[in-house]
């Protein structure tokens, strides 16, 4: 089976705006990982767990699919 | 036998003194309710400095044999006192400073790199093709100067780190992804070399080359552990 070379794009940034102007540092209170773990999620440097992406989507009350989308490179 | 020079013992007195009368001067503040967490660091480094050319005159009398290597470590460690004084001061007359972007667990394993780096590429480069008179010593002399780095350079990071409360962090996932990562790297390093090393019990070298080649081993993946940790905090662990 042939593997496709994709990444995980994400709007966590976007939604933390948009959710009372959070800082990282409450987020990552919020959900349980440090500042900098927020800063490498936004920058699509991290993949959270699936238990962080829960958190993230109960928090933000959106769909995970609407924080997180595949792309194809 | 050396002996001392008068102008050693002459400013070790007076500058024990003086060093007293600062320190006593600092703690006073206490009193007048001024005494603050960077008096505290200060007070520290001072006693140290006071305390290290003592140190040194009293293993010179013990010894007879100048021994810098005590006094050394302490002035190292004073200088980060003093550093964090300084630091100390700065967060409590302004308290919302710029956050660093790397935690300090990423700065501690770039640390850790560069010095095993520095200190292990001077170790084997002396003892590559010596005997074991000549390596037991810098073996030694190596592990007590990493040791020594590690502190202060560990102290230095700390003190260096805003906001100072991110210090006491657990470690989260992405910790947890990284140290993986990275330890499985390191492991098939360590794997192949220390399976390797035997193949040269055959060849005709001495049992001190080939121990120091098993050192060099986990020294290396060592290295590929903590530059793995560099890497994937920076470029991202996948």
């Amino acid at each position: 089976m042939a593997k496709t070379k994709s990444r995980v794009s994400n709007k966590v940034r976007a939604f933390r705006f948009t959710h009372g102007e959070m800082t990282q540092q409450d987020l990552a209170n919020s959900i349980g990982v440090t500042r900098q773990t927020i800063i490498a999620i936004e920058q699509g440097k991290f993949c959270p767990s699936l238990e962080s992406a829960l958190r993230l989507e109960r928090l933000f009350k959106v769909p995970v699919g609407e924080l997180f989308s595949l792309e194809d490179g | 036998m050396q002996s001392i020079p008068l102008i050693s013992i002459i400013g070790t007195v007076v500058w024990t003194v003086l060093g007293s009368y600062i320190i006593l001067k600092t703690i006073k503040k206490k009193k007048q309710r001024q005494f603050f967490s960077e008096h505290a660091f200060f007070v520290s480094a001072m006693i140290l400095l006071v305390v290290a050319p003592l140190m040194s005159l009293a293993v010179f009398a013990f010894n007879h044999t100048l021994n810098l290597w005590g006094g050394t470590v302490q002035v190292v460690i004073a200088v980060l006192l003093f550093a964090a004084a300084y630091r100390s001061k700065k967060y409590r007359l302004n308290p919302t400073e710029k956050e660093s972007s790397s935690s300090f667990r990423e700065k501690s394993a770039h640390l850790i790199f560069v010095a095993e780096i520095l200190i292990f590429s001077g170790y084997f480069f002396k003892t590559w093709n010596s005997n074991f008179e000549a390596i037991i010593p810098s073996f030694i002399a190596s592990a007590a100067l990493l040791v020594v780095i590690m502190i202060a350079g560990h102290i230095a990071i700390a003190l260096l780190h805003s906001p100072l409360e991110e210090l006491d962090d657990a470690i989260d996932e992405r910790d947890k992804a990284v140290a993986l990562s990275s330890t499985r790297n390191a492991y098939y390093v360590l794997a192949v070399g220390f399976w390797s090393v035997p193949i040269l019990i055959i060849a005709p070298v001495t049992t001190a080359f080939a121990l120091n080649c098993w050192f060099a081993i986990f020294i290396l993946s060592d290295l590929v552990k903590y530059g793995s940790i560099s890497l994937y905090y920076r470029l991202g662990e996948s």
